[in-house]
């Protein structure tokens, strides 16, 4: 921490800060948001370009840490594990079977047209 | 003061009241891994009953990116703070059975916000160990929470170049907040007349708007600060549980409990509320089907709020993973290790669970799995992993279905011709 005695009272005690990580802090919060982001069926590029994108402070802030390679690695390895299974189309206006063109972390399979 | 059993704590602890439960409560899961701070949930909440003349700083729901930021500002370092001047250096606990549904975490040793106040407070009529925050710790939710650290040493001031910032290896998360509508509430213990109440029916707590006087002993009193001063109408306010949606009387509910408006509308999907049974000690009644039941009781992998209070909160979080544990062990109690263990290498069963968040704003009291293939078998993070794609299906309160899902994710493709296509 820049100085050793935060007060609580002072509004600006917690600004400019630096709360200290544990060294694997950033390779837990990248497997953490990649893990998640698999199991919501997102397609590997665009866990990465949401890792690349300075709105998204978390996976930002472990890109920057980490680098290019090992978070591409996580990445991988999550989408690999847990997006195996394939993603069901439902609501589509699509025949059965047809490719719609869009990416996912896993093979389509399309259940035709549904009513909700 | 009476004796009432806090299991959270694992022991008896004093409270101004005798011990009173509903038949049901009012219970939630919030799951920090998966939030993104979008503050979807804030404003859904706002827009649908804090938006009129003197409710302009009072956010019943609210998102804060800890260690850094607090609404209202340092509430929470201000209230350990206080308990810590109370019983320093004592604030521990004691392992125990993680098996014993009456003592999950163990005994805490330490002193609640009553116990505490005994201790600290005069005259003897003050109940509950707290603070009164100033207006400007209310009227800033979020600010400064998100800035860049600036250079070593230099205290209060921003980097004004920006060209060589130091380099920290810092962390955060965000934290998503409403009242906990608490098994001991801390608002209903301080209030002198008696207008705030827990309802028998589902354990909300509300304050009654036409008792209030707005001596704000309530504000004073919630060591989660979520009563809150109106100005110009004198009174306190809190957020109501949406009791309309949980009650099934909304007109949207169509007579059918739903989730809150904050949960509803969680992008993350991060969110699960509920209604949990009771048993007659105030413990959770076993109900091993049940969701929210399922994550605090069995996987264990949803802890309370800051527990050493000792109101009891019925907000349960599944920690963030990646966290300083010593951080962690203070704010989600002993169960933190455990907990992450068993969220990181999930099995069958919390996969399934995990599948059940907003997939539907009906209350959920009751799931079922079916089993389906192995889809995969490998290995994740050095460990053997398997992946099977079962369905899980929601139960409503008469045993209708509510719907069921696949762990694969369903994603929906809408038709060109849908009304608000563009
Ligand atoms: S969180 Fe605070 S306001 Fe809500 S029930 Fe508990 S003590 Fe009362
Ligand atoms: S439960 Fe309802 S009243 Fe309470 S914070 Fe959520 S939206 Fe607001
Ligand atoms: S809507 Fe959900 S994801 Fe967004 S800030 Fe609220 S809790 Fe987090």
């Amino acid at each position: 921490m820049p100085y050793n005695d935060p007060e609580p009272e002072d509004p600006m005690a917690l600004n400019g800060v630096a709360f200290e990580a544990t060294p694997d802090a950033a390779l837990e919060a990248a497997y953490t948001f990649a893990e998640e982001l698999a199991r919501l069926g997102q397609p590997e590029n665009s866990i990465l370009y949401l890792f690349q994108s300075p709105q998204y402070q978390g996976p930002y802030s472990a890109f920057q840490a980490l680098g290019i390679d090992t978070v591409t690695q996580v990445i991988k390895e999550c989408c690999t594990a847990i997006a195996s299974c394939r993603a069901a189309l439902r609501d589509c206006h699509l025949a059965p079977g047809k490719d719609p063109g869009c990416e996912t972390a896993a093979p389509w399979r399309c259940e035709g047209p549904q009513s909700h | 003061m009476p004796n009432v059993y806090n299991w959270q704590l694992g022991r008896d602890m004093g409270y101004p009241y005798e011990a009173e439960y509903p038949k049901r409560q009012f219970a939630f899961v919030f799951n920090t891994n998966r939030c993104i701070g979008c503050q979807t949930c804030t404003m859904a909440c706002k827009s649908t009953w804090t938006f009129s003349k003197g409710q302009e700083n009072m956010w019943w729901a609210n998102v804060e990116t800890k260690p850094y930021g607090g609404y209202p500002q340092h509430w929470d370092v201000k209230i350990l703070k206080l308990l810590q001047q109370a019983n320093p250096d004592a604030q521990t606990w004691t392992p125990g059975d993680a098996s014993n549904p009456r003592q999950p975490y163990g005994t805490f040793d330490g002193k609640t916000v009553f116990e505490a106040a005994e201790k600290m407070l005069s005259p003897d009529s003050a109940r509950v160990l707290g603070y009164l925050p100033k207006d400007e710790e209310w009227i800033n939710p979020n600010i400064y929470e998100d800035n860049p650290s600036g250079k070593t040493g230099i205290k209060g001031q921003y980097d004004t170049s920006g060209t060589s910032l130091p380099e920290h290896k810092t962390w955060f998360f965000y934290l998503a907040r409403i009242c906990n509508h608490c098994q001991y509430p801390a608002c209903v213990a301080a209030c002198p007349r008696k207008a705030v109440y827990k309802r028998p029916e589902d354990g909300i707590v509300l304050v009654n708007q036409q008792e209030c006087r707005g001596y704000r002993k309530c504000v004073e009193a919630c060591p989660y600060k979520k009563t809150m001063y109106r100005g110009n109408t004198r009174i306190s306010e809190k957020c109501v549980g949406c009791y309309p949606r949980v009650e099934g009387s909304d007109p949207e509910s169509k007579g059918l409990p739903m989730e809150t408006r904050c949960m509803a509308a969680c992008i993350g999907q991060i969110r699960m509320q509920g209604t949990v049974l009771l048993n007659e000690d105030g413990t959770w009644a076993e109900d091993r089907n049940h969701p929210l039941y399922y994550l605090v009781h069995v996987a264990k992998v949803a802890l309370p709020l800051y527990p050493q209070f000792g109101t009891e909160p019925n907000g349960y979080y599944i920690p963030p993973r990646w966290v300083p544990r010593p951080y962690l062990h203070q704010m989600f109690g002993p169960g933190v290790d455990a907990a992450i263990e068993r969220y990181m290498y999930p099995d069958r069963e919390l996969l399934a669970v995990l599948q059940l968040f907003r997939r539907s704003n009906r209350i959920i009291y009751r799931y079922k799995m079916e089993e389906g293939p192995k889809v995969y078998e490998g290995t994740l993070r050095g460990k053997p992993f398997e992946m099977y794609d079962d369905t899980v299906i929601a139960y409503g309160p008469n045993g209708e279905e509510l719907f069921r899902t696949k762990i694969e994710e369903p994603i929906y493709v809408r038709p060109a011709v849908h009304q608000n296509s563009i």
